[in-house]
């Protein structure tokens, strides 16, 4: 397991970094909250303190429980699970975690295989995951979380309860079906008969129709936006054996997973399931047409909400007008902004700046600690302004220091700047060399500014350059 | 057990799962985390350019933007790694985006949903090639994106303005919305 966890503490940022990462432990909370809403946080942080609790009672097992108790809390939830995963000590250790599991707040079958696959556990039985779903309930996250739960928008309706566990791996199923169908948003497909599957399979996997019907449509829109619930289910399911090798297929093509049905009457999750509706044709190319047009509806409306004066548009042609329109005239002020910055430039100069900062800090922030802003903020601030200037650049530091607990994993001790910063260039890649140059000359200015901006550039640039590379866990995307 | 071809895949599942609770660019871009975290930006990429020009100001702000996106939509990694940009900053002048809006005024007129697709595939930059349904993830991404760029500009430009004179009131009705 050490093994295991010194090949994932890139991603798992174990032992270094917790002690410095359980000291922010607390404006964790805040920064937590920043991102779910004020009052959630103090869910979170009801729901940390629980987990310490229960970390406390439980006898060590895992060998960063000497770090602190946050991390013996963080240990032991999981292992109050099941004692004998030696190789979960690796999945809670970072801030991260915490923050995922605040997030998901409510588990179900589909975030059990998340969990699973999530952490990588190699050999893990589903009596071991199975053991965490448990310990997490009796943490009591549940509660903890329910309300952070509705206030944290899930684009793909991965909306996971917390059910009271128990061994019930199959109830995780109906739970499955149920919320996330009803909390999704997704359109649901009526539920109608399915042609398609029993023409294609005589089997009785319309034995449980609605729940089918709901978690295929639920699979589909799943599987259609992102791949994600599908194996960890069936890794879940005990009794799926020969599920395994139908699964593996099922991920990889999804068509033909459309068409033939060799399921077992479990209720498929797998795959996508498309339901004809009544009266409309059944054959693959209309059905994968059907899906392909309520996703660009989909994302028609999702653009209707952020483009103003779309809401009374209907037709896609039209709204798409508007969508071009508002682009562009975005993108005109951007450009006439940039004219109108390119003149006031030539008068920056440190000082101005450093209260320019604080002003547009103000501006920005709405209420900030110090003072309110009003229209004479910037004579005073042209002033007075240093120790409101020192504040409010703490207050960002603190909070880029949160959001970025997790990129710690790029440079160890957490503060070498310049250090983790010319590596970090280094590794920007040859065609944005000029571009990590650009930034080079700003970085200088930031390393005088800010702690936290620097990591979350040099974590940034080196996610950037990895692709998405899990390592960076960016928080600051909601 | 979980077999092998699925710890493979769990890989991008890790993947998808650290993205799949994230919220809808609306919510995402609207932060005021985020609008710190870009004014910073913003403001060191304005210094470093130090007076190159308009264009090199924009460019610049386009910069900062799509490094705030952290590379995670396609537009961003695109504008990032777009060695247009490298030309730019090389103080090179030209303006494709113009041009591109020329066309794409005239392109508007004509065709229905293709047409306008075709228009939109311009105006977001790297989205070229991408299907309807992507290509109008990405532009809820980007318009989400350029409404926060906006907002930042705008409060930057009127901080700077307004500081120098600080008395008087030099720029009070100059800015306009475009």
């Amino acid at each position: 397991m050490n093994s295991g966890s010194s090949d994932r503490s890139p991603k798992c940022f174990l032992n270094q970094n917790w002690d410095r990462s359980v000291d922010h432990i607390g404006q964790f909370g805040s920064a937590l909250g920043s991102f779910v809403s004020p009052q959630s946080s103090f869910e979170l942080e009801r729901g940390l303190q629980r987990i310490g609790h229960l970390g406390k009672e439980i006898p060590p097992q895992s060998h960063f429980m000497d770090s602190s108790g946050n991390s013996q809390a963080l240990g032991g939830l999981v292992i109050a699970g099941n004692l004998a995963l030696a190789h979960l000590d690796q999945l809670p250790a970072d801030p991260g975690f915490a923050e995922r599991a605040a997030r998901f707040s409510s588990f179900d079958g589909q975030s059990y295989g998340w969990f699973s696959g999530h952490f990588e556990l190699p050999g893990s039985g589903k009596p071991s995951t199975a053991a965490i779903i448990q310990s997490l309930t009796a943490s009591g996250l549940q509660t903890g979380h329910s309300e952070s739960n509705r206030q944290i928008p899930v684009s793909n309706g991965l909306q996971l309860k917390m059910n009271s566990a128990g061994p019930a791996i199959s109830r995780e199923e109906t739970s499955l079906s149920d919320p996330t169908s009803a909390s999704n948003g997704k359109k649901r497909k009526a539920p109608s008969k399915s042609k398609e599957k029993d023409a294609a399979s005589p089997k009785p996997s319309t034995d449980p129709p609605k729940v089918a019907d709901e978690e295929d449509s639920d699979t589909k829109r799943r599987r259609s936006s992102e791949k994600i619930h599908e194996i960890g289910i069936d890794n879940v399911k005990p009794k799926l054996e020969q599920n395994d090798g139908a699964r593996s297929n099922g991920n990889d093509e999804q068509k033909q997973r459309k068409e033939r049905n060799d399921r077992p009457s479990e209720p498929p999750k797998d795959y996508i399931h498309v339901r004809a509706r009544r009266g409309q044709a059944t054959d693959s190319h209309s059905l994968a047409e059907r899906v392909r047009r309520e996703k660009i509806s989909q994302r028609m409306k999702l653009l209707q909400d952020l483009v103003p004066g779309c809401s009374k548009v209907t037709g896609k042609a039209v709204m798409l007008d508007e969508i071009i329109n508002y682009v562009q005239s975005l993108q005109r002020q951007v450009e006439f902004l940039s004219m109108k910055l390119a003149t006031v430039n030539p008068q920056l100069d440190f000082d101005n700046l450093a209260n320019l900062r604080a002003e547009d800090m103000i501006q920005i922030c709405g209420p900030v600690p110090n003072s309110a802003y009003s229209p004479e903020m910037s004579m005073v601030s042209s002033y007075a302004d240093v120790p409101q200037h020192k504040d409010i650049l703490r207050c960002i530091a603190t909070n880029g220091m949160d959001f970025h607990c997790s990129m710690n994993m790029l440079d160890s001790t957490g503060h070498q700047d310049l250090n983790a910063h010319q590596a970090c260039l280094g590794g920007f890649g040859d065609t944005s060399s000029q571009l990590g140059f650009f930034w080079e000359d700003g970085l200088q200015n930031i390393v005088q500014m800010g702690i936290g901006q620097d990591q979350e550039i040099v974590a940034s640039s080196h996610n950037f350059h990895g692709g998405t590379s899990p390592a960076a866990q960016m928080k600051i995307e909601l | 057990m979980i077999p092998s071809p699925a710890s493979s895949s769990s890989g991008s599942r890790k993947k998808r799962m650290k993205r799949g609770p994230k919220a809808r660019p609306g919510t995402k871009w609207r932060t005021a985390a985020q609008e710190r975290v870009y004014g910073r930006r913003l403001l060191e990429a304005l210094r470093a350019t130090a007076a190159l020009g308009p264009r090199a100001v924009k460019e610049a702000a386009d910069s900062a933007l799509a490094f705030t996106a952290r590379g995670r939509s396609r537009w961003s990694r695109a504008i990032l790694l777009s060695p247009r940009r490298k030309a730019r900053l090389l103080l090179r002048t030209g303006s494709k985006i113009r041009r591109g809006r020329r066309r794409a005024r005239a392109a508007e007129a004509g065709g229905r949903l293709r047409g306008r697709l075709r228009v939109l595939r311009r105006l977001v930059p790297g989205c070229r090639k991408l299907s309807a349904g992507s290509l109008l993830e990405e532009a809820a991404d980007y318009v989400a994106a350029l409404e926060m760029q906006v907002k930042a500009m705008r409060a930057l430009a009127d901080a700077l303005s307004a500081a120098p004179a600080a008395a008087a009131a030099a720029e009070p009705g100059s800015r306009g919305g475009v």
